[in-house]
């Protein structure tokens, strides 16, 4: 067993100086939490008090907490925070004993409800008291090293690149007698950026006598060993040129693109160039071959395109590629190092943004233990200056293989997966309680009890409050995140307040320009336009004209006093009417949102036209009080763009009526339905949460004393024989489905479907050219949950 | 005040700022020697080592209002010289000023009737 601290502490003895500054130091703990805060709230019962600090960055940190197991990846992850941390350091884990890469911990916990309680005191102790020690050593592990290196690598390699043409140690030594017929390819715009021909090496060529279509290297003789294109191995980077070079039988050229140099499909054959690279997309834009007369003879241009061929740029003026010798190879008149500057050349190869500028992009990884997103959520991007190009969400946690002991005994199920997903643990079981009940009893019934819906209600406000508090975190508003930490804990513990939260809500709806800042339309051109096509057909009510922005937001109290000037922030509607989605509205009675719509007085004529490009293409989905038919039509109606499996509030912000509450016996009762906004942003999915809240409020108030106890209803499994069990449940964050089959009185296969998979997938949609702020937002509103989501 | 009291004050402070600095390193060097650690001198985001350096040519997606703070700052610098003699010169000044912001003011109205404030 390892020392504590042994990579924790300051080296040096204690004495009384410091000794006097470590128990000063205990006092301020600065916790780091992995995978993040929103996970230390479900085992909190009530905030921090300033009994110690939540930090998001490692220099700051004197406590990295762990909480429960993860995947290697993230223990690496982890170990870069460990890395990273000011000594003295203290490692707690909640749960684990021992994770690689990471040491062994400082303190070590059990998984329960307020661990801190008792990992405080010890931390307090390990810092106090061995903040110094003599035997302590550098935290080296060979993992974090490793990807040290490889990073510093990379670091390197790419500051080369982009150094510019480095053709500094183009070596096509040795190639005596030579004749380089690279007239051919002329190397004017060769666009050789982030080539490094440095290491370059030809060796082996066998160049005679080649004959194809489109060249003719005649006697190309690329006399043997030791000339080279190497390509700088950077593979993966789409700027090479050389990719598939292949200098042997030469039969490939008729492949060759040269728009802008393009050794491409050349074929050398036994020379192998090994480039790694994986471009296809040589273009040699820089080209001149038209005049090119160089004296080759035999050569043939035929399947060369030389008509885009212009900038000539390079020159190749002194070469006489008749007879080139490139003896010691000079490379005389091939000057790759200077006179490049044609923008054409430079830029060829890079991504293109929205509106056509050629840039480079960067990759930038958020999360996983992002102080914007939830805990263990990893967000990977690649970055058009400040604006995303693309998005994915993934998640490094673990999800622990089936347990035998639950493969043995399917009753253990609900326990399990309770466990599993802490993010709503309660729902969990109750689903599984649901899929078992569905399995033993006969009929097959499997409904809610009230007090059943009563925990799943309650558990909602708790989730969507511990949502808020990271929204609130990303938006930036501490009184926002504070608030919400308060309440989630209050009604965690059963002492919330109705009233209180109530006006919390309330303010949060006034807060200013908020509606403005998070409205931002998300939108994904060519997939809403489908589904307009589809909305046309289906809908053919008189669509009155709409302001859009009024639309957007959902909140129409009180006849839309929007004015012309409100729309500054979307200039570029696209307006079809047609496009409007009348199907998908919530008609629920109570829907307090719908009071004062006035849809005939939208102003319009401010809308300045549409710019093509402008992608801000407003989905208007808009309730129509005055019809009932629409009623009927909820059901087919086409949503929005968002694809069929998103359910939850992101679907009902969007103005689809999903939610597996409406077949429940106990929720048809009470005589509830589900709240919907229309925006499909993040504002209608901020509303329809604060909604849902004060509606699970109400359901749980209605419900009375019958609150919240745990169903009672046996469920004896049959230890013979074999039968499929299934539920659906609305989790605060969509429909989850359970089914699984009992072989003779074990699990034989369960098979779990998520919300958050779907949601994912539409993190690339909503984040698509959306400036860094909004992309975090929109992705932050999904409230998607890594715990649904890891693999 | 005596030029030499004046030179002592200086000099006084000089060495109270040397002294207060030697504290500082006394009080670090008291802490102990520090570890030399690989992880500690790498930049990382949320655990993620960056594989490359920011030293790309990204889009500048607000050149659009870039330039055009550019014309106005300019603007600026020709009212300066005028502010000077604003007064003497009197409701001409301000007829001239009003006649050249008006004619910039036009271009930011065409400029916003291009969707040019828009972020590109």
């Amino acid at each position: 067993m390892e020392m504590t601290m042994k990579y924790g502490a300051q080296k040096g003895s204690m004495n009384f100086f410091r000794r006097w500054l470590a128990k000063v130091a205990s006092r301020e703990l600065c916790l780091f939490p992995v995978p993040g805060p929103d996970i230390l709230r479900t085992y909190q019962t009530e905030p921090l008090y300033g009994k110690a600090r939540l930090t998001a960055n490692p220099r700051e940190a004197n406590v990295l907490l762990i909480i429960g197991g993860m995947s290697q990846v993230m223990a690496e992850q982890a170990a870069t925070i460990y890395a990273q941390m000011p000594r003295p350091r203290v490692l707690v884990m909640a749960g684990p004993k021992h994770l690689d890469p990471l040491p062994h911990p400082d303190v070590h916990v059990a998984l329960e409800k307020d661990f801190l309680q008792t990992a405080l005191p010890a931390v307090r102790e390990c810092l106090s008291s061995l903040a110094w020690m003599e035997e302590t050593e550098p935290y080296q592990p060979e993992a974090l090293v490793n990807k040290i290196e490889e990073a510093g690598k990379q670091q390197g390699h790419i500051h080369d690149d982009h150094g510019g043409h480095d053709h500094g140690g183009h070596q096509h030594g040795g190639h005596e007698g030579h004749e380089h017929h690279h007239e051919e390819h002329n190397h004017s715009g060769h666009h050789h950026e982030g080539h490094d021909h440095g290491a370059h090496q030809h060796g082996d060529h066998g160049h005679k006598g080649h004959e194809q279509s489109g060249h003719q290297h005649g006697e190309h003789r690329h006399g043997g060993e030791g000339h080279s294109h190497s390509h700088g191995q950077q593979s993966g980077e789409k700027k090479d040129s050389h990719s598939g070079h292949q200098h042997g039988s030469h039969s490939a050229h008729q492949k060759h693109r040269h728009e802008g140099h393009g050794h491409s499909g050349h074929d050398h054959g036994a020379h192998h160039h090994d480039h790694g690279h994986e471009q296809e997309d040589h273009e040699h834009s820089g080209h001149q071959h038209g005049e090119n007369s160089h004296g080759h003879e035999g050569h043939s241009y035929g399947e060369h395109d030389h008509s885009q061929h212009e900038e000539h740029g390079h020159s190749h003026g002194g070469h006489d590629h008749g007879a080139h010798q490139h003896g010691d190879h000079g490379h005389g008149g091939h000057d790759h190092g200077s006179g490049f500057m044609s923008m054409i050349a430079m830029t060829k190869d890079l991504p293109r943004s929205s509106d056509g500028l050629p840039m480079e992009w960067s990759d930038v990884q958020f999360g996983p233990f992002h102080p914007g997103l939830p805990g263990g959520l990893r967000l990977s991007m690649k970055m058009d200056g400040d604006t995303v190009a693309e998005a994915e969400a993934e998640s490094d946690l673990s999800k622990p293989d089936l347990p035998e002991s639950v493969r043995e005994n399917p009753a253990a199920l609900p326990e399990y997966l309770e466990a599993i997903n802490p993010m709503a643990p309660v729902t969990y079981r109750l689903l599984a309680q649901k899929a078992l009940l569905n399995f033993s009893d006969e009929a097959g019934n499997s409904a809610l009890t009230l007090s059943e819906a009563v925990l799943l209600e309650k558990e909602r406000i708790t989730s969507h409050l511990n949502w808020l508090a990271v929204f609130a975190s990303t938006l930036g508003s501490s009184w926002m995140r504070d608030q919400a930490i308060k309440h989630y804990h209050l009604f965690q513990n059963d002492t919330g307040n109705r009233e209180q939260l109530s006006g919390f809500i309330r303010r949060i709806k006034k807060i200013p320009y908020l509606k403005l800042k998070l409205s931002t339309a998300v939108h994904n051109p060519e997939e809403t336009e489908e589904h307009n096509q589809e909305a046309a057909g289906t809908h053919k009510q008189d669509h009155q004209e709409h302001n859009s922005d009024s639309h957007l937001g959902h909140c129409h109290e009180k006849g839309d006093e929007q004015k012309p000037n409100d729309h500054s922030g979307h200039e570029s509607h696209e307006h079809h009417h047609k496009e409007h989605d009348h199907g998908a509205h919530g008609h629920g009675e109570d829907h307090k949102h719908h009071e004062g719509h006035q849809h005939g007085d939208h102003d319009h004529h401010s809308h300045e036209m549409h710019q093509p490009g402008g992608h801000e293409h407003h989905q208007h989905i808009h309730h129509d009080h005055g019809n009932e038919d629409e009623k009927n039509k909820v059901t087919d109606a086409v949503p929005g763009q968002l694809p069929d499996d998103i359910t939850g509030p992101v679907a009902r912000a969007a103005g689809m009526e999903k939610d597996h509450r409406l077949e429940e016996a106990v929720y048809q009762q009470a005589g509830w339905t589900p709240v919907t906004a229309a925006g499909n942003n993040a504002w209608s999915r901020l509303m329809v949460r604060l909604d849902e809240i004060e509606q699970s409020l109400q359901f749980v108030e209605k419900a009375g004393e019958d609150s919240g106890k745990e169903s009672s209803r046996k469920i004896n499994i049959p230890s013979v024989g074999m039968g499929n069990g299934i539920a659906h449940i609305e989790s605060p964050r969509g429909i989850v489905t359970l089914k699984f089959h009992i072989h003779e009185g074990k699990l034989a296969h369960m098979h779990l479907t998520t919300p958050s998979v779907a949601l994912a997938g539409l993190v690339k949609p909503v984040t698509e050219q959306q400036e860094l702020a909004d992309a975090l937002i929109a992705v932050n509103s999904l409230d998607i949950s890594p715990w649904e989501i890891n693999p | 005040m005596n030029p030499i009291i004046q030179y002592l004050l200086l000099f006084g402070m000089l060495i109270a700022t040397a002294g207060f600095v030697w504290m500082l390193y006394l009080i670090k060097q008291s802490l102990g020697k520090t570890l030399d650690e690989p992880g500690k001198d790498i930049p990382a985001e949320s655990g993620n080592l960056v594989p490359k350096p920011a030293w790309l040519r990204y889009h500048v997606r607000y050149y659009g209002y870039a330039l055009l703070f550019l014309a106005f700052d300019m603007e600026m610098a020709y009212m300066y010289p005028w502010a000077v003699v604003y007064q003497e010169v009197g409701l001409l000044a301000l007829l001239d000023m009003g006649v050249f912001l008006m004619i910039l003011f036009l271009g930011l109205v065409y400029t916003w009737t291009q969707l040019g404030l828009k972020r590109q």
